[in-house]
């Protein structure tokens, strides 16, 4: 079910409608988990099953957990059961086809070899295994930690876990701050409806207006590179970094919308990530959800940047290339999550410099992030690795062969998705944007935009992940 | 104090977009006055002269809002009778001078009005679904409505047989209920038809595409056509309504397609008839005459005539029983009807459509009735 369908709007007025006749009693959360339940089992019933088992695994871990003292070793365990059954799951659904298809290709070379599953293997992945995974690991992490107390109610656990707005493309919440939600039923006011509504109308504009219509010209470029030269494929590659956003961004926007109006607050996902004046800072302001949890589940305990020089490096480089696998069982998404790694082990003695910091303007450094952050993207969206570098060299040989097309109104687009990013920067054109009869003005042509210039689109980006 | 202002733990970009109740009430109320007021505007801007023969040309034959335009413009006519049915209506192989409504026209010498308010594709299903969200400018109009039997051939044509169909008008259809079992939308699709056909905002989107973007959506267009350098704004104001053309290759009687079904090496056919209390078609016209009924329109219905040189004599039987049930129903409720006589081989074109002398030799035999001079007075 996806937010910006009839099918979600009905089934999202039944369970308001449910939970604000239910927020008296205590079936609210039941009733928010049943909701969630045939949200996610819209997709596909089958999958509930993997998500029931992940909630019951996660919550039987911790009370298991419990059981010991805090800081007993005999704790380690049960966090191992936990963590190997998470990630054997998400191997399993996301992996296993990669691991085989390269054995097979290795074992190519030895011509007795027998194929590994000579008939292949089409798992259907899972709609947004990766993200509930990382959601329900985070639990058993941080009782482990023993920075949250263990959550004694089910219901309330797989509520947390499986919460609709966010459950197949995040912001991956953390128990911390997630889970006391579900305690007490929230408070809503006019305002959590209106922020809610506002977040949600700029997300469906994001997706249906801009997303979608973007897609369409990259996905033409990129479904055959060799037939396109090299501006066609710079300005693809630049479509693609917004749609990107817009596609991920405006689905975090509908997704805390949405909560919002219930009356929860999910975490801020998206920081204009491209007015990032360092690939730190890119990081920061990036998916904001991931990042964080591979900094506090994977660098910090890794030793982060405290051991020397060396050993941050190594440090990045295994977080860039667990986010990278996390994204896809793929060699091209390998290659993406090594340049930013490599990126950032390359600048980050750069960017902490008083030249850097204080003497560079920062247009110049917005300009060479996206620059770098856009190279990047062409590894993420080609289908694989010799593709992404037939289309560098073509950008990069200035090649002009293969005539180019491309529609002027998408050019429009781009130039003011880069205008309205700037417009924050300063503080007369942030107080025109903001303003009241703006702001107004704004939101209906975004609602007119969306009756006559939206783009039919299928799911969003991230759901593959 | 403004929204964005408000105190609160809840994290917002800067800048964001962040509307207080007051904000988006207005935001609100201007879009539903820009719904209002929008089509009305571009009604005034868009050049649509209809002549007496007007029909909504085949390449916008899913311009509904175009349609419901096309009768509210001959609404103001108070002498207008309109033809409303299937492609037998608006011909088939004819061009708009070789229709039904035309000689209907010519016969009544001015003193009359008949308009073509037929749609191409169309059949009782679906014409139930115009009738309902299309037509009310012409409520309490007399209204000749075209009963076709054809669509009762088969299960396949009555669209009750169980094997899933592709079929034109789709949105018309009623999409939930009564159920139609070879019609397999799933449930987005079906709220989205329903979304399209009762929010007139949404019918004149889909306008604007069908005419002015070749029936693509604008971003579509864009991509799509070698014009993608144009802006669609532009494109849009510099545009004109598409009509039929002058020179039609497939319609009018110099075309290829304009020739009688027996020319070919066709010959009667057996039909494996729909019982008439299974069929869904046929529930669909009668729930159709009942509600034009209720829109107090003056309704004469002509039944056929059906193109019976076709129909193998074992076939004849069923089709003749089908029709009589339509024919009893339809006394029974004391709704004027009509059952014209069986055409010449010739005057057909296939099963149910007349060509050129057919709609002619109709005009003729029909015009001058007495009943039918009564029901015109």
């Amino acid at each position: 079910m996806l937010f910006h369908t009839w099918t979600f709007l009905f089934f999202f007025l039944i369970v308001f409608g449910g939970y604000l006749a239910l927020r008296p009693t205590r079936l609210w959360t039941s009733w928010l988990l049943l909701a969630s339940y045939v949200f996610y089992g819209w997709w596909n019933p089958f999958y509930l099953l993997l998500i029931v088992y992940s909630t019951v695994l996660d919550f039987g871990v911790v009370a298991m957990m419990d059981r010991q003292q805090p800081g007993s070793s005999n704790r380690r365990p049960w966090l191992i059961v936990s963590i190997v059954n998470n990630l054997t799951l998400l191997a399993f659904f996301k992996y296993a086809d990669f691991l085989i298809e390269n054995l097979n290709a290795l074992g190519a070379n030895f011509p007795e070899a027998s194929r590994l599953m000579p008939f292949g293997l089409e798992y259907l992945l899972p709609v947004g295994i990766s993200f509930y995974t990382f959601q329900s690991l985070s639990y058993t992490l941080d009782f482990y930690r023993g920075t949250i107390k263990r959550e004694r109610s089910f219901v309330r656990f797989a509520t947390f876990v499986t919460f609709f707005p966010q459950l197949v493309a995040g912001p991956i919440e953390r128990s911390k701050n997630l889970l006391p939600q579900f305690r007490h039923a929230p408070r809503i006011t006019t305002q959590h409806l209106t922020d809610g509504l506002s977040l949600f109308l700029v997300g469906l504009f994001k997706k249906l207006a801009l997303a979608n219509y973007l897609a369409l010209y990259v996905d033409l470029v990129y479904s055959a590179p060799g037939d396109h030269n090299s501006i066609a494929l710079l300005f693809a590659t630049i479509c693609f970094a917004w749609q990107i956003y817009f596609d991920f961004s405006g689905y975090t926007d509908m997704a805390r919308g949405i909560a919002r109006m219930m009356g929860f607050n999910l975490m801020l996902n998206f920081n204009h990530p491209y007015l990032a004046t360092g690939l730190g800072d890119f990081w920061s302001r990036w998916h904001i959800s991931l990042s964080t949890w591979f900094r506090d589940y994977l660098y910090l305990p890794l030793g982060g940047n405290r051991r020397g020089e060396l050993i941050t490096c190594r440090n990045l480089l295994i977080v860039f290339l667990a986010s990278a696998l996390w994204h896809g069982a793929a060699w091209h998404f390998i290659v993406w999550g090594a340049l930013h790694a490599v990126g950032i082990i390359l600048t980050r003695t750069l960017e902490r410099s008083t030249w850097y910091r204080e003497h560079l303007p920062d247009t110049i450094k917005r300009l060479w992030v996206f620059a770098f952050v856009c190279f990047a993207w062409i590894f993420f969206r080609a289908e694989t690795v010799g593709e992404a570098w037939l289309i560098v060299t073509r950008i990069c040989t200035l090649d002009g062969a293969h005539p180019t097309t491309w529609p002027l109104p998408l050019g429009w687009l781009v130039l003011a998705a880069f205008a309205y990013q700037l417009s924050s920067l300063t503080a007369p054109t942030r107080r025109f944007i903001t303003s009241s009869p703006v702001r107004i003005a704004t939101a209906t042509c975004m609602l007119i935009l969306l009756v006559f210039y939206s783009s039919s689109g299928g799911a969003f980006i991230y759901f593959q992940f | 104090m403004p929204a964005s202002q408000l105190q609160d733990d809840f994290h917002y970009p800067p800048h964001a977009l962040r509307l207080g109740a007051r904000e988006l009430l207005l935001t609100g109320g201007l879009f539903v006055l820009f719904g209002f007021l929008a089509p009305g505007l571009w009604t005034g801007r868009e050049l649509f002269e209809p002549g007496a023969d007007y029909r909504v040309p085949y390449e916008l034959s899913n311009d509904y809002w175009l349609y419901e335009r096309h009768l509210r413009e001959a609404s103001k006519d108070e002498t207008a009778v309109l033809l409303i049915g299937d492609s037998v209506i608006w011909g088939e192989y004819v061009t708009r001078e070789g229709t039904l409504s035309h000689f209907l026209n010519e016969e009544a010498a001015g003193n009359q009005h008949f308009v073509n308010a037929g749609l191409n594709g169309l059949f009782p299903l679906a014409l139930e679904g115009l009738v309902e969200d299309f037509t009310h400018p012409v409520r309490r109009r007399k209204v000749i409505l075209h009963a076709n039997l054809l669509w009762m051939t088969s299960a396949e044509s009555d669209l009750s047989s169980t094997k899933e169909q592709v079929f034109n008008h789709q949105p018309l259809i009623p999409q939930f209920s009564p159920p139609i079992p070879c019609y397999r939308a799933p449930f987005e699709k079906r709220i989205s038809n329903l979304a399209n056909r009762n929010v007139s905002l949404f019918a004149f989107s889909k306008h604007l595409q069908n005419a002015y973007f070749d029936q693509l959506s604008i971003p579509d267009w864009t991509m799509e056509r070698a014009h993608a350098w144009q802006a669609p704004a532009r494109h849009l104001l510099a545009g004109h309504l598409p009509e039929e053309p002058h020179e039609d290759p497939d319609r009018g009687e110099t075309s290829s397609r304009h020739k009688s079904w027996s020319d070919g090496t066709r010959s009667p056919q057996s039909f494996p008839w729909v019982s008439p209390d299974e069929s869904l078609q046929l529930a669909a016209f009668k729930r159709l005459t009942t509600l034009l009924l209720h829109r107090d329109n003056e309704l004469l219905i002509i039944v056929g005539p059906l193109n019976e040189h076709m129909i193998a004599e074992g076939s004849l039987s069923a089709y003749r029983k089908l029709r009589s049930e339509l024919v009893n129903w339809l006394q029974e409720r004391g709704i004027l009807h009509y059952l014209p006589r069986v055409l010449p081989s010739e005057h057909y074109g296939d099963a149910s459509h007349p060509l050129t002398h057919g709609y002619r030799q109709l005009a003729h035999e029909i015009y001058p009735l007495p009943t039918f001079q009564k029901w015109l007075e």
